[in-house]
């Protein structure tokens, strides 16, 4: 597979099949992720969707497409953030209704069933669990496609592929 | 009879994992043996003709009781399962760092403390 | 019927088990791994579980995607064969005899199509069922009790899969922390 400079990624057909399918792929995520407490969804699937997501237009347009949209820092931070999050919402039960991890949403504002926001705090666990784990995955598939071990006179190395051109041999 | 199958797969899957030389058909092993697992607690509350625990319009609790299956091994399945991607991803990091260090996949070569 | 079904299905995935870990191409190994997770969620969607079944599907999508990404680029010599014959020979006669353990244990559990919470009216899972709907407002049972009664258990999922991620991209570092100079790129000694 001999990539070009100015068109780094896979060939045409891959590149305009992406284009076409992934916002339809991204959206099926935002439903799974929304709609998990009051279909057969979770927040789980939602956040592998959206790691999908980016992981193809990874695959199709190269790395530095994507990492314009979600850069690693941001998928670091968007990761720890949900995960505290989490915590903190976790523990806003105690204060409020007295148990950890109790729904103190739905106790003190009973709502309509049935409907996209009901059922208190779940919608909220739903959408930190799938930024946490879309973020994660994306960040390992990321550190997988980057990082590759090269022989180099005998000894191997593993390299980074971001600061490391392999046909001259140095970092840049 | 089922569960048996299922543990026949859990065999096939340790064979792998004591008996392979390539790291990286250790790595399948474990994840057949994962699958395994997953699957078994899955049947194991499965109710005969049940149906999704998940409530419909105009359907009761009552229902739910008497018709959907074990609720609880499926929410613990849903977690094991994207558990086994963040182990996987640690057992793929360990893999490609010992390459690097000994350069073959091969764990019988891999018996020098210091390169 | 829906027996027989699975027991077809779970026996292509032992088929499928048995020809990933015997080939001798490390890319069909990985594709075989790949269809024994779309037979495992074929089988998801017979017994009632759809939301483990796209999830499987998807995480095995997933998990395709890093094993090729991660063990084809090295330039791979194929390593076939097991180990000397003696441990194999040990290790496959234990595995035998774990094998017959596991039958006699499997009789004594519940029939398939007839689980616990059937038979044990006291059983949590029927507390969940009767009582999830009013006590949490949400009318999926499994969000029910992955985010209220048992949140805890989620919040250990989401530490222990922390923690693999971050492990993974610890060991995956390529720069050391501290600055050396002159001394390559910090690579040698991990």
């Amino acid at each position: 597979m001999k990539t070009d400079n100015k068109y780094p990624g896979m060939s045409l057909i891959v590149k305009n099949t992406a284009k076409a399918v992934m916002g339809l792929i991204f959206l099926f995520g935002i439903y799974l992720t929304l709609y998990g407490h009051i279909s057969p969804a979770s927040g789980f699937s939602g956040g592998v969707v959206f790691a999908c997501t980016f992981i193809l237009m990874t695959l199709a347009f190269g790395k530095d497409v994507v990492l314009k949209f979600l850069g690693k820092t941001t998928a670091y931070v968007l990761n720890c953030v949900a995960a505290l999050l989490f915590l903190l919402i976790a523990s806003l039960g105690v204060f409020y209704s007295g148990n950890f991890f109790e729904n103190f949403l739905e106790k003190m504002y009973p709502s309509a069933n049935f409907r996209l926001f009901s059922a208190g705090v779940i919608p909220f666990y739903n959408l930190l669990m799938a930024i946490n784990i879309g973020a994660g995955l994306f960040m390992v598939f990321i550190i997988f496609a980057v990082r590759r071990v090269v022989d180099t006179d005998g000894k191997r190395k593993l390299i980074s592929t971001e600061f490391f051109d392999i046909k001259k041999g140095e970092s840049q | 009879m089922i569960y048996t199958l299922c543990f026949v797969l859990f065999l096939v899957g340790l064979y792998g994992v004591t008996c392979k030389k390539n790291i990286v058909k250790i790595i399948l092993g474990f994840l057949i043996m994962e699958h395994s697992v997953n699957l078994f607690l899955i049947l194991l509350g499965w109710k005969k003709d049940g149906i999704t625990p998940v409530l419909g319009k105009g359907m009761s609790s009552d229902m739910l009781v008497r018709n959907a299956v074990d609720p609880l091994p499926q929410a613990m399945v849903l977690i094991l399962i994207v558990i086994g991607l963040g182990i996987l991803a640690l057992m793929v990091a360990f893999a490609i760092r010992l390459y690097q260090k000994y350069g073959t996949f091969d764990i019988t070569e891999m018996n020098k403390l210091k390169h | 019927m829906i027996e027989t079904l699975i027991s077809m299905l779970i026996f292509f995935m032992i088929i499928g088990a048995i020809i990933a870990l015997e080939t001798t191409d490390l890319l069909s190994a990985v594709i075989s791994i790949g269809a024994i997770g779309s037979v495992a969620s074929i089988c998801y969607l017979f017994v009632g579980a759809p939301d483990i079944a796209s999830t499987q599907l998807v995480v095995e999508v997933l998990t395709i995607i890093i094993l090729i990404r991660a063990t084809i680029r090295h330039d791979l010599i194929t390593i076939d064969g097991d180990r000397e014959f003696f441990g194999l020979t040990i290790t496959l006669a234990l595995i035998f005899v774990l094998f017959l353990f596991g039958i006699k244990a499997f009789n004594n559990l519940f029939d398939f199509g007839n689980p616990a919470i059937s038979q044990l009216p006291e059983a949590p899972s029927n507390r969940y069922l009767a009582c999830g709907f009013q006590e949490t407002g949400a009318n999926n049972i499994l969000s029910a009790i992955l985010f209220d009664y048992r949140g805890l258990d989620t919040f250990g999922q989401l530490c222990v899969l922390f923690a693999g991620i971050w492990g993974a991209f610890a060991i995956m570092r390529v720069q050391s922390r501290r600055k050396k100079t002159g001394k390559g790129d910090g690579n040698e000694d991990r």
